[in-house]
């Protein structure tokens, strides 16, 4: 790269002062790194690390850039190249990867290409994980709080980034009616829990809530078992300003050893009726349901309290108006906790970004049309090389579950993750698990 | 068809032109542009029969009285002019340096220069000569570097590369397969990572070369796959070339405004109250270029000098382009006072929209302004002192835009940790800096010289670089 050195000198001996500013010469036929994609949240200090991924998803174009890591206050702490040739991948350790890591409070990938994804994975080694997709949307209106756990046995965390060069006042309104403001400058990120908008006080009441001047900033929500009460569940979730009339949450678990935990989010002021199509795993829609939720209310519960018979697999909503909505999973040991949005999470191609290596990896794919689909699974290293691919049909409505390896007639040992594609839309996602069974994490096919 | 004739020159925008400064050891109000000087020679049997020309350095008088100065060389081979003068406040002097190896067996050579300066310490300035016998004397070597093989391109692109020799490279030529196109010009400064990478190299500060090469000149109206080829000659008449891109060009589908600047030609010297730049713009079906020229921009070192007169007929243009709506008065002339910049090497360069449109560049060209003002003339710069502790100062927000519409949004510029601003652009592109403070001046930082900003880069008055 042509690199030039520029610097602006203002002021006579002792008083001067300067800004530097370097140029960076790329050919003109070298898109410019103008995309980009957030990991609004590293934390890698007090026990915690944080992995980041980054994968180039064009099979055929080189993705180039840098990956920029930031302290709370915006200030740019190290500039990291990024070359990934098609379809490679990258992964970084903030703690081991990073100088300053305990400084950098979110990263940015900047880089010359839309065709790429990741996922940050926060945890404490033994204890805690939880993953969240990077995103490279920045919300552009009010941004949904889905769930708030602020209670005796709960935390629900916020971590915002303004991604502005203003500084923004949020205002988040609470589902028992209370409010807060929460400034924050050009740039700046924070993270903070619930109950320390209320002096340290935990608020069992609220349930969700809604940031409203929330465009220009990206967020996610972390909820944890507090400390002390033997329970170590993790998950979270990004805030985003979507919703949709089709919510589908394509696992329930199973209920001797799991909790599937259901929440449909209605962020109108009109009443919402949902009609809940459960499904076998071959496909066999069961008893159709229907129920309403309120306006700026939300359901919350687990797949047994819907009446979902024992044989579903997974279902559908459908509502009359635009909702929000996840799902997760956890054990009933308290042990694990894994979840993932259910809003516009249906594609006709992408990643499941990591093969566990010290653990277990479990794929699922739904097919969501009522025609059968045909998906291809391409096994894949980090290089970008393929180890093994297969294809599988599914009949409409049919879900396909299993190990990474199952899914595959050959070895994929040296893959470290999976790329898909399907002729119809489909609804997939990963879990992630460690072989003590103490961690867990849940990603979308993204 | 004479295609150099047609196409604009094109080099790096951010090519350096050096307004040097000097390293801590040297007086703290007189600067040079260069700290050594590199010649080489070829011997013909007891004559020598090639070496590299002369060279030159600037001094810089950067602080408040006059100087005096005085120029002594150490070595018989060297010599330099003129002996003394006076530099005024805020003024520079350029002293030409060269050699005469005739007589010299074939070995290298070292001197030095020293300039004595009326106050401060006498500067010292390193010279080597490297005396080759016939066998020893090698090609010119270097890199094609752009554009890439493989890659799609309408309308004008970046040829750009660079180029070495032990002697002096005497010229880049830019061929499609056998057809010859044009010469590339080398342009001083424009490429540091060669300069620091190969020191030892005679006027390695002016390695990087450029062509800016109008695509819908080449046969078949620039729709179909070319080889592109850069040839380097040195003095001695060695040839290598540096390399072959194999590009798609597909102007069939093109959307932009092309067109070219005709006038000033490469390396040419202006002066006067009234110089005229001539150029040509089109742009594709169905747009059009409105004829008062008022989406035509032309940018003078980066900075925006006002819309050309338009649509004047080109009989050259209308013969090779008749289907456009402007084909009959795609001409445009644009007038301007040279006297109202330095003497030296500066950028012009259009842009040009048609309704609705994002402007695009055009074309360039670099060019020597001349008005004589010479040794002693105060410029309007003082390089700054690079012998005090300089602390990064951020606390007026600074912004930028890319690109010839200056009616986008600024964006804010801040600094990482190691306080320092970034900005990425591709060759040919535009950035514009705002300080949003006043007072400062800018330089361009090197191994051990801080030198001028860019050619055909601008800091003016209200603090805004572009």
């Amino acid at each position: 790269m042509n690199t030039h050195n520029l610097i602006f000198v203002k002021g006579q001996g002792t008083s001067k002062i300067q800004k530097a500013l370097k140029v960076n010469i790329i050919p003109a036929q070298t898109p410019l790194p103008e995309n980009k994609m957030y990991f609004p949240h590293i934390s890698a200090k007090n026990a915690w690390d944080t992995e980041v991924c980054i994968i180039n998803t064009s099979s055929f174009q080189t993705l180039t850039g840098n990956l920029l890591a930031y302290n709370d206050a915006g200030v740019q702490l190290s500039s990291t190249p990024i070359s990934l040739t098609a379809n490679a991948r990258r992964q970084f350790t903030v703690g081991s990867d990073f100088t300053s890591a305990t400084s950098i409070g979110y990263m940015i990938l900047e880089s010359s290409s839309t065709d790429v994804c990741g996922y940050m994975k926060f945890y404490i080694a033994g204890s805690y994980r939880g993953a969240i997709p990077a995103t490279m949307d920045v919300n552009s209106s009010d941004a949904y709080i889905p769930h708030i756990a602020s209670n005796v046995t709960w935390s629900t965390g916020l971590s915002l980034l303004n991604t502005t060069d203003s500084d923004k006042t949020l205002t988040i309104q609470f589902s028992n009616g209370t409010t807060k403001t929460v400034t924050l400058a050009a740039y700046q990120h924070d993270a903070f829990s619930i109950k320390s908008l209320f002096s340290g006080t935990s608020q069992p009441n609220i349930k969700s809530g809604v940031i409203s001047n929330a465009s220009g900033i990206v967020g996610l929500e972390l909820f944890i078992s507090n400390s002390g009460i033997g329970q170590y569940y993790l998950n979270g979730l990004l805030l985003k300003d979507d919703t949709t009339v089709d919510l589908y949450f394509p696992h329930i678990a199973n209920f001797n050893t799991w909790w599937t935990g259901i929440v449909a989010y209605n962020p109108s002021s009109s009443t919402a009726t949902l009609t809940i199509t459960p499904y076998q795993e071959d496909g066999t829609a069961l008893t159709v349901q229907t129920m309403e939720i309120q306006g700026n209310d939300k359901y919350i519960g687990n797949a047994e309290q819907l009446n979902c018979p024992s044989n579903a697999a997974w279902f559908h909503i459908a509502s009359t108006q635009a909702l929000s909505g996840f799902e997760l999973f956890g054990t009933n040991n308290h042990q694990q906790l894994g979840g993932y949005t259910c809003v516009n999470i249906s594609v006709t191609s992408g990643v499941f970004p990591k093969i566990e290596k010290s653990g277990w990896t479990g794929i699922a794919l739904v097919n969501i049309q009522s025609s059968s689909a045909s998906v291809t699974l391409n096994a894949m290293k980090d290089d970008g090389t393929q180890v093994a691919t297969t294809s599988l049909s599914l009949d409409p409505h049919e879900k396909s579950v299993g190990s990474a390896q199952e899914l595959f007639t050959t070895d994929i040992s040296e893959a470290t993750y999976i790329s898909f594609s399907s002729t119809n839309p489909i609804v997939g996602f990963q879990l992630n698990g460690s072989t003590d069974n103490m961690l867990l994490d849940a990603l979308p096919g993204m | 068809m004479k295609i150099h004739g047609k196409v604009a020159f094109f080099l790096f925008l951010y090519v350096i032109f050096i307004f040097a400064y000097q390293s801590p050891a040297y007086a703290a109000d007189v600067s040079l542009n260069r700290y050594s000087l590199v010649f080489g020679a070829v011997k013909n049997g007891n004559v020598t029969s090639t070496y590299t020309g002369s060279q030159t350095v600037t001094i810089y008088n950067n602080g408040t009285e006059s100087v005096t100065y005085a120029v002594y060389n150490n070595s018989e081979w060297l010599s330099t002019y003129p002996s003394s003068g006076v530099i005024l406040p805020g003024g520079y002097a350029i002293i030409t340096v060269s050699v005469g190896p005739c007589g010299y067996v074939a070995d290298t050579y070292t001197g030095s220069i020293s300039i004595d300066m009326s106050s401060g310490s006498p500067i010292s300035l390193p010279v080597a000569m490297h005396v080759l016998n016939p066998e020893q004397d090698a090609n010119p070597f270097g890199i094609f570097d752009t554009p890439f093989s493989g890659s799609t391109v309408r309308s004008s692109i970046p040829v750009t590369g660079w180029a070495l020799d032990d002697v002096k490279t005497e010229s880049v030529k830019i061929y499609s397969g056998a057809t010859y196109i044009g010469d590339a010009t080398m342009v001083e400064g424009s490429r540091p990572d060669v300069e620091a990478l190969y020191p030892d190299y005679p006027v390695n500060y002016n390695a990087g070369w450029g062509y800016m090469m109008l695509t819908n000149f080449l046969p078949g109206g620039g729709n179909g796959t070319y080889n592109i080829r850069a040839v380097a000659e040195d003095t001695e008449g060695n040839q290598t070339t540096l390399g072959t891109k194999t590009i798609y060009c597909d102007n069939a589908n093109s959307v932009k405004p092309f067109g070219a600047i005709d006038t000033p030609a490469g390396e040419t010297f202006v002066s006067g109250s009234t110089s005229s730049c001539f150029g040509w713009a089109l742009t594709p079906q169905p747009g059009t270029i409105p004829i008062d020229g008022s989406t035509i921009d032309v940018w003078i070192d980066g900075t925006n000098a006002g819309h050309p007169s338009y649509n004047k007929y080109r009989s050259d243009i209308a013969e090779l382009f008749p289907n456009y709506n402007n084909s009959d008065g795609a001409g445009g002339i644009f007038l301007w006072d040279t006297t109202a910049y330095s003497d030296g090497v500066h950028c012009i360069y259009w842009s040009a929209s048609d309704t609705g449109r994002k402007p695009d560049g055009i074309g360039s060209r670099y060019f020597t302004v001349s008005n004589s003002r010479g040794e002693g003339e105060s410029k309007d710069f003082v390089p700054a002192a690079a012998d005090k502790i300089i602390r990064g100062d951020y606390a007026t927000q600074a912004q930028y835009r890319t690109g010839y519409d200056t009616t986008t949004s600024l964006k804010n510029l801040n600094p990482d940790i190691n306080d320092i601003m970034h900005l990425t652009i591709q060759e040919g592109g535009r950035i514009e800096v705002h300080l949003n403070e006043t007072g400062y001046r800018g330089y361009h930082q090197k191994i051990n010289v801080n030198a001028g900003l860019p050619t055909g880069s601008t800091l003016d008055s209200s603090g805004v670089f572009s």
